[in-house]
């Protein structure tokens, strides 16, 4: 005999829930069902959707067994929570929580492709602590992986929620800071700055952070990998010019590049009338 | 040997608005047109499109066809009673306003692939938003519209030296609009000139004056194009010396 296939939505409770009933829905009876088989035969109930207690319990009632390790239904669920679980691990990194280089790598890869798409640049930043080597070699690596530990808490406290925070391993990290111009981008470097120099004089460690800035904008034609090593090339120099130092691209302040009043001065020259052009003058020593 | 002609792509910007950028394109092109080059009109204008007004026309398909149906620009291509042919854009679409930068670079990637064009005038938008800076970017040469308004003046100066800082632009066209005679167009010229050798370190190319006439108001009125109508009017020979001084500036 054939399994019986029923769908659970089938079996309301208006429609008592007997052998009676399923045979009639597979379209068949029991009597033609038992003159088809031999004695022992078996009827095999397959619900494709979770069946509710009450329904349950009348199938047991005829004699039914249900056996959990065929719970389709409760193993997908479990599959799935395992599956977000080994995801989710593949992307973080595991003392600190941030997310790891296997995930900033795809990450930088989708912000390059994002700034292409739209024209909103975005800021990369990278970050190697100062002397984290001492700490790890004279107090032992628990009380440097604690302060490694009590950073990132801070970070992912502190973190815009648009941001990637990474550890790339050891004391490097690197941030992804999307829809971010350069200026802000080295704004929240300081910030992060500080906030390493905070944990640490907490701690009573000698570690600073060095970081390196730079932004990636439409006109960039650069790809990941010469990007990030664009960014590694600032943060080198940002070691070499000394410890605890942040090294970024010039960023003109935007008052330089607008229209100054000696330019406006000229422009407006020949057509001023001589008054007012005493006038104008007088504004423009007054504002000097 | 028939080698392919080389298109000259040339953008009519101001900085200021209602300095008569729309009003110099559709002259220009017809001018051309009469002096029997190929000349294909951009309306680069992408929010406030309004060369279709300027022309009594009511197109069809206009470049939003391009941006948010699968035509090419060529599809969208029509030709027009002054002679030149023109690519529409759409008035009053505020997503063609805040075009994505990936759109534009379709857009201008396009605009390459038109063939068979001696002259292509983009006639952009007002202000220095990045669509304008983008359309700017990829002419060969940047026409500047001033008048004798002060605003004007410090607003097409202020495009010259954001083309210049972003971009290193050296090579600009001025024409002086709606001057009153070819002295207050040279001095208001001589201005800019002075200024931008001083602080910018590069001369600006000053293509011509267009001397106000009586005939503009009344054709504009009209929705008709003045250098067709009053092909003798003194709006008309202005016309004829820029649209000269603008072949001659690109055969130097």
């Amino acid at each position: 005999m054939k399994p019986v296939k029923i769908t659970a939505s089938r079996l309301t409770p208006t429609v008592p829930l007997t052998i009676k009933n399923i045979l009639k829905k597979a379209g068949s009876t029991a009597k033609t069902a038992l003159a088809e088989k031999d004695k022992q035969a078996e009827f095999v109930l397959i619900a494709t959707e979770d069946i509710a207690a009450a329904h349950r319990a009348k199938l047991f009632s005829h004699g039914f067994r249900f056996r959990p390790q065929d719970d389709l239904l409760e193993r997908l669920v479990q599959l799935e929570k395992e599956n977000r679980h080994l995801k989710s691990l593949s992307v973080t990194d595991e003392l600190t929580g941030l997310y790891n280089k296997r995930f900033f790598n795809r990450q930088l890869t989708v912000e390059i492709t994002r700034t292409q798409r739209t024209g909103e640049p975005f800021c990369l930043i990278f970050i190697d602590l100062d002397n984290f080597k001492i700490v790890n070699d004279t107090l032992g690596h628990t009380k440097g992986d604690e302060f490694l530990v009590k950073i990132c808490r801070q970070i992912s406290l502190n973190i815009r929620p648009t941001d990637f925070a990474c550890r790339f391993g050891g004391d490097e990290f690197a941030a992804i800071l999307p829809a971010t111009s350069l200026r802000d981008g080295i704004a929240i470097a300081k910030r992060w700055h500080k906030l390493f120099l905070h944990v640490a004089t907490e701690m009573r460690l000698p570690v600073s952070s060095s970081i390196g800035v730079d932004e990636f904008n439409a006109s960039c034609k650069l790809n990941a990998p010469e990007f990030l090593h664009k960014v590694d090339q600032l943060l080198y120099e940002a070691k070499k010019a000394g410890k605890g130092k942040i090294a970024h691209p010039d960023v003109e302040a935007p008052e330089l590049k607008a229209v100054t009043w000696a330019e406006k001065d000229i422009l407006y020259h020949i057509l001023q009338p001589s008054a007012q052009k005493k006038r104008f003058r007088q504004q423009n020593r007054e504002s000097r | 040997m028939k080698t392919k002609q080389k298109t000259l792509i040339v953008s009519l910007t101001s900085g200021k608005g209602g300095v008569g950028k729309t009003f110099i394109t559709t002259n220009l092109a017809a001018t051309l047109a009469r002096q029997g080059k190929k000349v294909l009109i951009v309306d680069c204008d992408l929010g406030l499109a309004n060369i279709d007004i300027m022309l009594g026309i009511n197109p069809s398909r206009t470049l939003k066809d391009v941006v948010f149906g699968d035509l090419h620009l060529r599809d969208v291509i029509m030709t027009t009673a002054g002679g030149f042919d023109l690519i529409p854009a759409s008035s009053g679409i505020r997503e063609m306003a805040q075009l994505l930068f990936e759109k534009i670079q379709t857009i201008k990637e396009m605009m390459l692939e038109l063939e068979g064009y001696d002259v292509i005038l983009l006639d952009t938008g007002a202000g220095i938003a990045e669509v304008v800076l983008q359309f700017n970017l990829m002419a060969h040469l940047n026409i500047i519209v001033i008048n004798r308004e002060l605003t004007s003046l410090t607003d097409a100066y202020a495009m010259v030296k954001v083309m210049y800082q972003v971009f290193g632009r050296q090579s600009f066209g001025i024409i002086t609009n709606n001057v009153v005679d070819n002295k207050e167009g040279a001095s208001i010229f001589k201005n800019i000139d002075t200024i931008s050798k001083r602080f910018l370190g590069f001369p600006l190319h000053w293509l011509g004056n267009i001397r106000q006439d009586d005939v503009v108001p009344k054709t504009i009125l009209r929705q008709e194009i003045p250098v067709c109508k009053f092909p003798r009017s003194r709006v008309a020979t202005d016309f004829n010396q820029v649209g000269k001084e603008l072949l001659a500036s690109n055969n130097s």
